[in-house]
């Protein structure tokens, strides 16, 4: 009688794989990305499905430059999501090429020039974005604004050529409002009276948080993340906007408004939560995660750019090393 | 009368495996019927080999001494399982399938030889002459690790409690339960004799939570019996909980110190088999010759234990059940059963289960990924090794970070492997980490040897020639001091010469005196 003798233990294994992990992520994206379509129009939909074929395809692109087999990268997941997440995180108005550009740099350089799946020190879809948002700063900047939603011709319009059409209007996102607004020396009161909030839409941003956290809250129950990063982005974003607010409420917003202005919480349970670019023990991810939130503070409060959340991603991202170093648990015995 | 104590864990390792352990009370062992040849195996553990006592074609009986731990090693006494005659002994470890082991025909009469006699009024013997016997008996840790039992109860004084592990917690496994169940006073018994060779002042019985009919059974024993220093406890149903220094995290709350053993907590651990194995000697005369064996899997009818001679082929089992379409045998659990090579591949002092699998058993793990960082495997992980952090460090040659994150204190448990989405072989790939890092801290001994040997030998020659050179110093001191002094008696004698002319001359006219005499 032969036996089969190339298993070794253990025997048994839990019935998750990588794929079936991107897969949430991209099933948890969609009430998000619904409310936002809904919010501004058809562009949403169109940069989602253009930067995930584009990342999709450079994926493909990039295996066979380096002599790798199709599969299972191709089926995989992680390269339609890194498309996705880096379209939710641009305007909904975004010409094409700009799109391509930062897939290319999402999918080729932060990843496969890093090794590919597993590999890369940065998160991609926030290296790709972060290019756009120095390369590219007034397309970035360039919000259409909500009660001037666009039909679809205009959109495709500005999605191929760049040009707005005549009617579009420039916009803002409730955090561009905050920093523009308080640089002309107006109070958080002041914004909120004269209806420069509700013009960037923050009642619709609170929406697509909310959405976000519905996303993030299934990936919690399937276990494809663990609470300990989007508990320390919170908190350490909470803590600082607090610190802040609780000294001077007029020129400083409320933990509530850093929390549920621009696509935070997209952030926090999408973009922090991605496992390679992030710390691997609990405590590490909870001082990862804080670690993001208090940088996201900062640079929103003194940097140049509205919104840091790429930046302090990307930041946090160099840290990992560290404290991964820092944090590792203490072997059986070594505890007293 | 109260119900056994429940221990709540303070750690947040391990898995929640099912196991469907407490659903039915498990129905008696089945006896399988000693095969006609037998294989026993001398090096039944990795850390213990035996050496023959008997020759090729020597008759022996039914508990039989037929081979002694050999020297320096972790070995044990090991037993005739049955009467018959040795038909061949192989101690060339020459391939995977032949093992050193000795090969017996069964005569089918069990005659007993005369040692297994039961021990009368063993309490009222010393704690050495039980040790001893229990040495004699062949009884190791049955828990799987085949720790010669009397070594262990020999410990530094100030043993306080006496651990029995029934924490079965790897799924499928399932003799430690049917033990409890069905023959709890054994286990009792074995506890009392371990008790007064320690002369510990507790002894604490664990078992898994979702044991409910063992732990009813041992608990109703125990009250019966009425011994204030024994009582029953339950853990809970977390795999590895039944690992030594797991249960004694769990029950004690304090961790074995790195690099120390339970002994430095004041703590023996033994598994309940082992216990019932001391009593079965001690006070029936049987030494360790058989053992119960859950086989199970999807090529058997149900799972049953089995109660089966050491050395019986895995091939007599499947016939004795009638197993079908068996394509791949498991021996253990299945989280660190071994997959045997071949069905004639005998039942050890370890075989605690034997999974039977027609090749669909088990959900197979996803095909290997890189690694994703998800960090799944940290927080399960129950020697506190940050498993990706170890796997990462094993991509160099430099076995010296492996080692700093934990390689060594890896106890093969699967827990890592188990939830790993990339599908990636960690504990496999930890053993053979385990074994590099051995085999270079072997060779560093070994230089380290011969470096001393060299600084040795050098001192040695040195010592040599320095005395040389004191011997040759010495010499040529002596030889100055010679030459100095036959100098000055030259000298003197010289002067004395020229001084005493009269002298000389009367000597030199001495025979001219003579002459002149003699004219």
């Amino acid at each position: 009688m032969s036996l089969l003798s190339n298993s070794r233990a253990p025997h048994q294994h839990s019935q998750r794989n990588v794929a079936q992990m991107m897969r949430d992520v991209l099933l948890a994206t969609f009430p998000v990305s619904t409310i936002l379509c809904w919010t501004y129009g058809w562009g949403v939909l169109l940069n989602i499905l253009f930067a995930a074929s584009c990342c999709w395809l450079l994926e493909a692109a990039a295996l066979k430059i380096r002599g790798r087999r199709l599969q299972p990268w191709l089926t995989d997941g992680s390269a339609p999501l890194t498309g996705v997440l880096l379209a939710l995180a641009l305007p909904p108005l975004t010409p094409w090429w700009l799109i391509a550009i930062a897939s290319l740099f999402a999918i080729v350089f932060a990843k496969h020039l890093y090794g590919g799946l597993g590999y890369n020190l940065f998160n991609p879809a926030m290296a790709g974005y972060a290019v756009l948002l120095i390369s590219f700063p007034a397309y970035m900047a360039w919000w259409p604004e909500l009660s001037a939603r666009s039909n679809i011709n205009d959109t495709l319009h500005y999605f191929l050529y760049g040009t707005a059409a005549a009617d579009a209007l420039s916009g803002a996102t409730p955090l561009d409002a905050i920093q523009t607004g308080l640089k002309q020396m107006q109070t958080l009161p002041e914004l909120l009276a004269n209806g420069t909030l509700a013009t960037a839409g923050n009642a619709q941003w609170v929406w697509v948080n909310l959405a976000a956290i519905a996303g993030g809250l299934f990936l919690l129950m399937r276990r494809t993340i663990t609470w300990q990063i989007p508990a320390g982005v919170i908190l350490g974003l909470a803590l600082s906007a607090s610190i802040a607010w609780i000294g001077d409420a007029a020129v400083n917003p409320s933990p509530w408004l850093q929390l549920v202005s621009g696509g935070t919480m997209i952030g926090v349970f999408f973009i922090a939560t991605d496992p390679v670019s992030s710390a691997s023990s609990p405590k590490g991810k909870l001082i990862y995660g804080a670690g993001i939130g208090v940088l996201t503070y900062v640079i929103r409060t003194w940097g140049a750019y509205p919104d840091g959340f790429a930046f302090a991603v990307l930041l946090m991202n160099l840290a990992v090393p560290l404290i991964d170093r820092y944090t590792r648990p203490k072997l059986y015995g070594q505890v007293q | 009368m109260s119900g056994p104590q429940l221990i709540h864990a303070q750690n947040d390792w391990g898995l929640k495996l099912p196991s469907g352990k407490g659903e039915n009370p498990l129905p008696a062992a089945t006896e399988i019927s000693a095969p006609e040849e037998l294989t026993v195996l001398l090096k039944q553990s990795p850390g213990g080999l035996s050496k023959p006592l008997v020759q090729i074609g020597q008759k022996v009986f039914k508990g039989q001494k037929i081979a002694a731990p050999a020297k320096n090693n972790f070995g044990s006494f090991l037993h005739a399982p049955v009467s018959g005659t040795v038909t061949s002994i192989i101690e060339v470890n020459d391939s995977e399938h032949i093992k050193r082991a000795i090969i017996l025909a069964n005569d089918g009469l069990d005659t007993v030889h005369d040692d297994c006699t039961p021990i009368s009024n063993p309490f009222q013997r010393s704690p050495q002459f039980i040790r001893q016997r229990i040495a004699e008996g062949g009884i190791v840790g049955l828990g799987g690790a085949l720790f010669p039992t009397a070594i262990k109860l020999n410990p530094a004084p100030g043993i306080k409690t006496l651990l029995i592990n029934g924490v079965e917690c790897e799924p499928y496994i399932n003799c430690d339960n049917q033990l409890l169940q069905q023959y709890p006073e054994r286990v009792l018994s074995g506890t009392r004799l371990m008790l007064h060779v320690l002369g510990a002042e507790e002894a604490v019985i664990a078992i898994e939570q979702d044991m409910v009919h063992a732990l009813v059974s041992m608990q109703a024993a125990t009250d019966t019996l009425n011994d204030p220093r024994i009582r029953v406890v339950s853990v809970p149903d977390v795999y590895p909980a039944g690992g030594e220094r797991q249960l004694i995290e769990i029950i004690t709350g304090s961790q074995v110190p790195h690099g120390g053993l339970p002994a430095d907590l004041g703590v023996i651990c033994q598994n309940v088999g082992t216990a019932a194995a001391v009593d079965q000697w001690i006070n029936a005369g049987e030494p360790l010759i058989s053992r119960t064996v859950t086989v199970c899997g999807n090529a058997t009818t149900a799972s049953e234990n089995c109660v089966v001679r050491i050395g019986t082929p895995i091939a007599a089992i499947i016939s004795t059940l009638q197993a079908k379409d068996v394509s791949r045998v498991i021996i253990g659990g299945s989280m660190m059963g071994v997959t045997a090579h071949s069905v004639t591949e005998p039942i050890s002092k370890a075989s605690n289960c034997i999974i039977l699998s027609n090749g669909e058993h088990f959900s197979p793990a996803p095909e290997e990924m890189p690694c994703i960082r998800c960090g799944d495997c940290v927080p399960v992980c129950p020697a506190g090794i940050n498993p990706q952090l170890l796997l990462e460090s094993m991509s160099t040659t430099n076995t010296r970070q492996s080692e700093a994150l934990g390689a060594l204190d890896c106890i093969d448990c699967g827990c890592c492997d188990y939830v790993c989405p990339s599908g990636i072989d960690l504990t496999a790939r930890f053993k053979i980490a385990k074994q590099t890092i051995w085999e270079q801290h072997l060779l560093a001994m070994r230089a380290e040897r011969s470096q001393q040997r060299f600084a040795d030998h050098e001192r040695r020659s040195l010592t040599a020639s320095n005395k040389e050179r004191a011997t040759l110093d010495a010499q040529t001191a002596a030889f100055h001091d010679l030459h100095t002094n036959s100098k000055g008696a030259l000298d003197d004698m010289l002067k004395r010469l020229n001084s005493s002319t009269p002298d000389d001359a009367a000597l030199k006219d001495t025979p001219r005196k003579n002459d002149k005499a003699d004219d």
